[in-house]
């Protein structure tokens, strides 16, 4: 990142510190993958502050020194504003998940709370502004390429594609990229290196790229490192230059100005600067807090090799934020993140006795990052919650066994066993249980790696027997459905109570407590 | 999970085995979900496990079986004095006897009547001693197990799970059952309860909601005990009067505070709490003065200074507020842990207030 660049983040800094004084503001980050629960958290949060909902651990709340919570007048006028409205509504109502986002948004709630501490309470006037931004998480996967130059991103995607699970989606691109050579050798040796030629071939290129990224996009998920992410979602920037690029093999390069190389080098460093740089400055270098959502639960669905990858991807793109101790004289110019909640979302998919496993994989998950940011002298939590709890918990006494389970409607199409759901029926289910030692949801990983090397006629036999044994738990079956939103309780006037949740009051009290004080 | 290492082994074997499945609910009535009854499986479903606390297991027992310290002053081996006690004791009773006996015949001999009005007086006596007997007994019970539950609170703050937890705030919950001024702190911790997750989170909710209120009702005594004491004794001619006043004042103090944790001491209960607090003071003693003799001193000093009589009852004030202190700390069935413990320096602080405030009027007065 350029000097340029770190100078319009400290000013639009210094700007927010200025506006600070008149009106306190905290800027929360919800990070999380697609599909991780952003825009769920964000309404959630919003309407039991607002509705005075149930937040028994959130303490100033609870202790009724948050005297009003109301939803404040946007303060950046060209960012459209959350549509909190909507999506209270979708989940109240007509009983949906909100829609998957598709561009950035932002909500400003207006809190006045008095001070525990006389100091402040003269000094603050008691007014709090908390902005939220939401946005749509493929965009988050950008950050990952700020660090990198054309040549290193060419070479991590053609890492990726020629990884298993991506080879059958990318054999077409792999093939065209395999004939640009011929091509562009063709054109070489006839001498129409002309501009026409490159653009249209660069042009094929992004084509045949953006397919294979969108295929592999619907096969693996939100957690594959799949670059560039507006390439999946690219709204009306569709086509310009910016997203006409690909990654071309190594052995293309060269330094002549006009070739295809040079082209595709200039693009990308043009979506990163007009593209990445801004989504960056404007969101990301400016926050005081952040939550991390992760939807640990589908990782776990899909197995291993997902899990890693979603370890990989996360440790990528937390790289790219600033930790560190608040301090009000660096905060001039430079925000740094003092603390970080990271979450594992959907807890109400499992019952509250596995909650302890679930964070103790998330635990595990974020390891490395929580490390860098405690050194960083951050602040680090690692939390099991449910922003809308969708289910309730009840023994299911099956075969002579107690089974700890969830009683809820799931999601149509959803599908267990031979059951499949029909979106009516309210069931009883168990998703099976977590494994103890956290470690051994990642081991298995290393563990069939190994496999294709070591495979004998023997070996078939043994690895059988191997998933008989129980160190290897995570053969064990785990299937985590989607259940649709709950039927809400209502007083009597009719008016739904607030939404019911799993520890998102003591999420709350994390992020806001100590700024509430 | 405080499962034994064999039993976590043997849930371990039967996780094995546990495949996630699906049954399919039949809500024909409003509340209750059933399993549909054409399920070949016959399968059953709890929804909601009961919250409502049972005395299942005792749970002082199964608290105190695998961490009794050993106390080693229980063992103190052969002694010739408890068998010298109880056989003057027992002859001490047969003497009262004899002494019954006869006071009863001889008021038979003298006229009928008196000797039946003797035996109904004897009957009423003895009855009122039993049942005097049985409440002390209630109380002492009252009084050890506010103990057990204070240490089991503390064992629930390292290795608790929601459900014993969940238990721990019913008890709670029955204990100040009888209080109307809690009622809504008790329906406000009741409808919160299935919302929380966290043994920590479940227990602090119980301190905060219930138990704080508690705290205000009980430091609120200390203050006033505190003052009290230190009025009189600034204000009283004798130094008897003083004494009398300061233990009465105390002793009620602790009874107030006593009670209002769920514990109302009898006689006996009373006394043995005293030993408590007297043995508390003991052992915190040296804290607290490390803490608060430095204000202490130059509280006394600078009183002193303006007269010896109001500084006296200041020191007069501080001690029964430490004994106030220390009985909360000994009767309150929960540690301090999320709410505020009260702090001898705020009893101290309204204290000089008052004494300050005295000290104007005396001063204007002449």
């Amino acid at each position: 990142m350029g000097l340029f660049e770190e100078a319009r983040i400290a000013a639009a800094n210094l700007s927010d510190f200025a506006s600070d004084l008149t009106e306190p503001s905290l800027r929360i980050g919800v990070t999380g993958l697609a599909r991780a629960g952003k825009t769920i958290f964000i309404s959630s949060s919003l309407h039991n502050m607002i509705h005075g909902g149930r937040l028994p651990r959130f303490e100033a709340h609870s202790n009724g020194r948050i005297g009003s919570a109301d939803i404040s007048p946007q303060p950046d006028s060209l960012i459209p504003r959350f549509r909190y409205e909507d999506h209270i509504a979708d989940l109240t109502q007509k009983r949906i998940w909100p829609v998957s986002t598709s561009r950035t948004s932002q909500v400003r709630l207006g809190l006045k709370y008095q001070s525990t501490k006389s100091i402040k309470q003269t000094l603050s006037g008691g007014r709090l502004a908390l902005d939220l931004v939401d946005y749509p998480g493929e965009w988050l996967l950008d950050l990952t390429l700020m660090e990198l130059d054309y040549r290193g991103w060419s070479a991590r995607s053609f890492e990726q594609a020629a990884k298993p699970n991506y080879g059958d989606h990318a054999i077409d691109w792999l093939a065209f990229a395999v004939s640009l050579t011929a091509e562009l050798e063709a054109a070489t040796q006839t001498g129409t290196n002309e501009e026409p030629a490159t653009e249209s071939l660069a042009r094929q290129a992004a084509h045949h790229f953006t397919d294979y990224l969108l295929r592999a996009k619907k096969a693996r998920g939100a957690y594959a490192l799949l670059t560039p992410g507006r390439f999946l979602m690219p709204g009306d920037l569709k086509d310009s230059p910016a997203l006409t690029f690909a990654p071309l093999p190594d052995h293309l390069y060269s330094k002549d100005r006009k070739s295809l190389w040079a082209m595709m080098e200039k693009r990308f460093e043009a979506y990163k600067t007009s593209i990445i740089l801004p989504f960056y400055r404007d969101h990301f270098a400016r926050l005081d807090r952040q939550v991390v959502l992760i939807d640990l639960l589908a990782a776990l669905n899909e197995g291993p090799e997902t899990l890693a990858e979603l370890e990989e991807t996360m440790g990528e793109i937390l790289k790219a934020f600033r930790p560190g101790k608040r301090f009000w004289l660096r905060n001039l110019v430079s925000r740094r993140i003092d603390k970080i909640l990271f979450a594992a979302t959907k807890a109400d998919h499992l019952h509250h006795t596995s909650h302890d496993r679930l964070e103790a994989i998330l635990q595990r998950l974020v390891e490395r990052a929580a490390l860098r940011a405690e050194a960083a002298g951050a602040e680090i939590s690692c939390m099991a919650i449910a922003a809308v709890r969708a289910t309730q918990e009840a023994t299911l006494q099956m075969d002579g066994e107690d089974l700890p389970s969830l009683v809820g409607i799931p999601m149509k199409g959803e599908s267990l066993g031979e059951d499949e759901f029909d979106g009516k029926t309210e069931f009883a289910l168990f998703p099976g249980d977590l494994p103890k030692d956290p470690d051994s949801v990642f081991k298995a990983v290393d563990s069939e790696f190994e496999g294709p090397w070591t495979t004998n006629e023997g070996d078939l036999t043994k690895e059988v027997e191997s998933v008989s044994e129980p160190q290897n738990s995570i053969h064990d079956p785990l299937c985590f459905v989607k259940f649709r939103p709950p039927e809400l309780d209502k007083t009597a006037e009719g008016m739904p109570l607030s939404l019911p949740h799993i520890r998102l009051d003591r999420a709350l009290d994390f992020l806001l407590g100590d700024s509430l004080t | 999970m405080t499962s034994s290492p064999s039993n976590s082994n043997k849930t371990r074997q039967s996780t094995k085995a546990r495949k996630p499945r699906a049954v399919k609910l039949d809500r024909s009535s409003k509340k209750h979900a059933a399993p549909t009854p054409d399920e070949q499986t016959n399968a059953q479903l709890s929804m909601a496990p009961s919250t409502a606390w049972q005395e299942d297991q005792d749970p002082i027992h199964s608290l105190n079986n695998d961490q009794q310290s050993p106390d080693l002053t229980l063992k103190k081996g052969w002694s010739l004095a408890p068998i010298f006690w109880s056989a003057f004791t027992g002859l001490f009773l047969l003497a009262f006897g004899v002494w019954l006996d006869d006071l009863i015949r001889t008021l038979f001999t003298r006229f009928e009547w008196l000797g039946w009005t003797g035996i109904a007086l004897l009957g009423l006596a003895a009855s009122s001693l039993l049942i005097f007997l049985l409440r002390e007994g209630l109380a002492l019970r009252r009084l050890a197990k506010l103990d057990h539950l204070r240490k089991q609170a503390e064992h629930l703050y390292e290795q608790g799970n929601k459900k014993s937890a969940t238990r721990f705030a019913n008890q709670m919950l029955t204990l100040y059952a009888q209080q109307p001024s809690l009622f809504k702190a008790r329906q406000s911790l009741k409808s919160d309860l299935p919302h929380l997750f966290d043994a920590d989170a479940i227990l602090a909710q119980t301190e905060q909601v219930l138990i704080s209120q508690i705290d205000a009702a009980a430091n609120h005594r200390v203050h006033q005990a505190a003052k009290r004491v230190a009025l009189v004794t600034a204000l009283s001619p004798r130094a008897l009067f003083d004494i009398l006043v300061v233990l009465i004042e105390t002793i009620r103090m602790v009874r107030a505070i006593a009670q209002s944790y769920g514990n109302r001491p009898g006689f006996i209960a009373m006394l043995k709490l005293s030993g408590h607090i007297a043995g508390h003071l003991a052992i915190t003693g040296g804290m607290a003065a490390g803490e608060t003799l430095l204000q202490q001193i130059v509280g006394h000093g600078l009183a002193a200074r303006l007269s010896a009589k109001l500084g006296e009852g200041l020191l007069n004030g501080i001690l029964t507020a430490r004994i106030g202190l220390a009985t909360i700390a000994l009767c309150r069935p929960m540690p301090f842990k999320h709410a505020p413990a009260p702090t001898l320096g705020a009893v101290i602080k309204a204290l000089r207030d008052q004494s300050d405030q005295q000290e104007g009027t005396d001063n204007r007065q002449p």
